[in-house]
């Protein structure tokens, strides 16, 4: 549906994005995913003829976007990172607008208003001036406007910007329930919101992709070395030293809770080096045999978190430099 | 083109809403009103003096007082009232939709560019035609009051509307340049003006820069259409400008890379 190859964009000399390929199937959501200053708007940018690029092609739904922009514009929705929105206008006659210059046909205007206002729920603010609505309210007029032509794709930018925790639910439920019958590119750059709306995520960074995979793969895949958590009550140096001679653990932190009266160890390990014996059996092993009381016992699955930390750290570090 | 009405109207109905629409016109009334007065109060008093001179018998030393003429001053003054109004009707036509953001949703509509040039064009030519059109009970006036030649008046209205869409060309286009809405209109109101007295140098040029900056300067081309003459050089000079900053904003639309 979406076909995006070696998509390059300069700003003067500096380039946005950087030879940026990726493809989006029917029906799929596809979550971009990236820091800001990543690249995510550029890119979206240049999918829905907003932006020309400096090279590289970009094909939605068969059009070519640079020589055939009309075709694409038809068969895209778009919510850009402010929503469009005139403020002076009611719900009803702003949507009236759009539905004017995207082309939807006069007979079925009056249902396909009807429609959406119900589907991004709001039937009650239709008669309102957009500028006294809610931040809520704004960002699904917005997504109504990017859905009144019944567009194949959906690109929606950062949809739940700046929108409270409630709001934040109902527009990502509003996303989902799009989901099944359109093609979505939906960039965000909180993650918790990529593994719960995606099917796969791009991970983009510096204006190149870092990653591509199901979300499910991509933290097994990149999942080298995993963690085991332990909490024991009479934990001693011997403890520790049993743990470390472990095959295939490679470091070992211990962290006191003095509230409950015991110590929480972190062990680290990596696959390749432990052999055939599971690390969790041989540590359980440990505590059992030496009587340290055993709390607790937690395998730490990598989290999308910790891959997209891992695959920017640099960004996020100068990010704290410039923070400081 | 539909589509471009669409946008002229959705726009025209926003200088009704944000109350600019109201306040541009309100302004021009009541300086147009005030203009018509002291005009209509000057022709009195020339009309008095021309019944003592002709009483006096000298009556053939000054002209007999002319509504056509008093008319005529009232359109060159409304003129220079355009060229006020011009920039603060045009400023928020591009730069307002680029700094809110809304221009992203006109760019990615299958909408074609010259379709937003000129649905942006008729939005400014609607709210100043309707300007226009306010202005005709000056007119009325005359013609019940006393008996003018209706040529002069109507091509004097014609070279204002050309002069008016000619300054809103030029603002759309400045429009089009910047986000700032004060830049725009500042720009706009330098560029008009600037063309309103290129050709005040002419008389110390030589004869063909001359030529040339009288004919690039608009009064002239007003002054013609005010007095009643027509001459197809002022209504090609008209089009042409109004074509070439509409083409120059068109390219400048195009060529947006923010
Ligand atoms: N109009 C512009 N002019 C110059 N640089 C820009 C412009 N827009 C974006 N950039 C730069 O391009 C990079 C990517 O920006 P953007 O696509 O907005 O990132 P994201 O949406 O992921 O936060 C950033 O470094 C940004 O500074
Ligand atoms: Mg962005």
């Amino acid at each position: 549906m979406i076909t995006v190859q070696n998509l390059t964009k300069f700003y003067g000399n500096q380039p946005a994005i950087e030879d940026v390929t990726f493809s989006v199937d029917r029906g799929e959501v596809l979550g971009f995913l990236g820091p800001n200053g990543a690249g995510k708007t550029t890119t979206m940018r240049i999918l829905t003829g907003y932006l020309a690029s400096t090279r590289g092609t970009a094909q939605v739904a068969g059009f070519d976007v640079a020589s055939q922009p009309l075709e694409v514009k038809r068969r895209v929705g778009y919510l850009p990172e402010h929503p469009p929105l005139y403020s002076e206008m009611t719900v009803q006659d702003y949507l009236d607008f759009v539905m004017r210059i995207k082309d939807v046909p006069k007979e079925r205007r009056s249902s396909r208003r009807s429609t959406v206002l119900e589907q991004c729920g709001l039937g009650e603010v239709r008669g309102r001036v957009i500028g006294h609505l809610s931040k809520g309210y704004c960002q699904r007029v917005g997504i109504a406007q990017a859905i009144i032509h019944d567009p194949e794709v959906l690109v929606l930018d950062e949809p739940t910007v700046g929108l409270d925790p409630k709001q934040i639910i109902e527009i990502r439920g509003l996303i989902k329930s799009l989901a099944g019958q359109k093609t979505v590119i939906l960039s965000t750059h909180i993650l918790p919101e990529v593994g719960q709306t995606c099917d796969r995520v791009v991970i983009i960074n510096r204006g190149r992709i870092v990653a591509i995979d199901t979300c499910e793969r991509l933290s097994v895949g990149l999942r080298q070395v995993d963690q085991l958590e332990l909490l024991v009550s009479r934990a001693s140096d011997a403890f520790a030293g049993q743990l470390k001679r472990i095959p295939g653990v490679v470091s070992v932190k211990s962290i006191p809770q003095p509230s409950q009266n015991a110590t929480r160890f972190v062990l680290e390990w990596d696959r390749q080096k432990s052999g055939n014996r599971d690390v969790r059996e041989s540590a359980a092993q440990v505590v059992v045999e030496g009587g340290f009381g055993l709390l607790e016992l937690v395998p730490v699955r990598m989290s999308l978190e910790d891959i997209f930390l891992q695959l920017t750290t640099e960004e996020v570090r100068e990010g704290r430099i410039l923070d400081e | 083109m539909s589509k471009a009405l669409t946008i002229a109207w959705r726009d025209f109905r926003s200088y009704f809403v944000s109350p600019i629409g109201f306040v541009i016109i309100a302004v021009f009334i009541l300086l147009m009103g005030w203009l018509f007065t002291a005009s209509l109060a000057d022709f009195q008093r020339r009309s008095l003096e021309y019944v003592q001179y002709s009483r006096m018998q000298f009556g053939d030393l000054i002209q007999p007082p002319n509504l056509n003429h008093m008319f005529m001053n009232v359109l060159g003054n409304m003129g220079v009232i355009f060229l006020f109004l011009a920039p603060i009707i045009t400023m928020r036509l591009l730069a307002e939709e680029k700094k809110t953001g809304t221009m992203e949703l006109l760019l990615t509509s299958p909408l074609r560019t010259a379709e937003i040039i000129f649905g942006k064009f008729f939005a400014a030519l609607l709210l100043f035609s309707l300007i226009l059109l306010l202005s005709s009970p000056l007119p009325v006036i005359l013609f019940l009051a006393g008996n003018p030649a209706l040529g002069p008046v109507l091509t004097g209205y014609l070279g204002l509307f050309l002069m008016g869409a000619s300054f809103l060309a030029l603002g759309l286009l400045f429009s089009a340049i910047t986000e700032n809405q004060i830049i725009a209109a500042s720009l706009t109101f330098g560029c008009a003006l600037f063309f309103w007295i290129i050709n005040w140098i002419a008389a110390n040029a030589n004869p063909t820069w001359e030529k040339i900056l009288s004919y690039l300067s608009i009064i002239p081309h007003l002054g013609n259409f005010i007095r009643g003459l027509l001459d197809l050089q002022d209504g090609v000079y008209y089009l042409s400008f109004i074509a070439l900053a509409l083409f120059l904003a068109h390219r400048v639309l195009l060529s947006r890379t923010v």
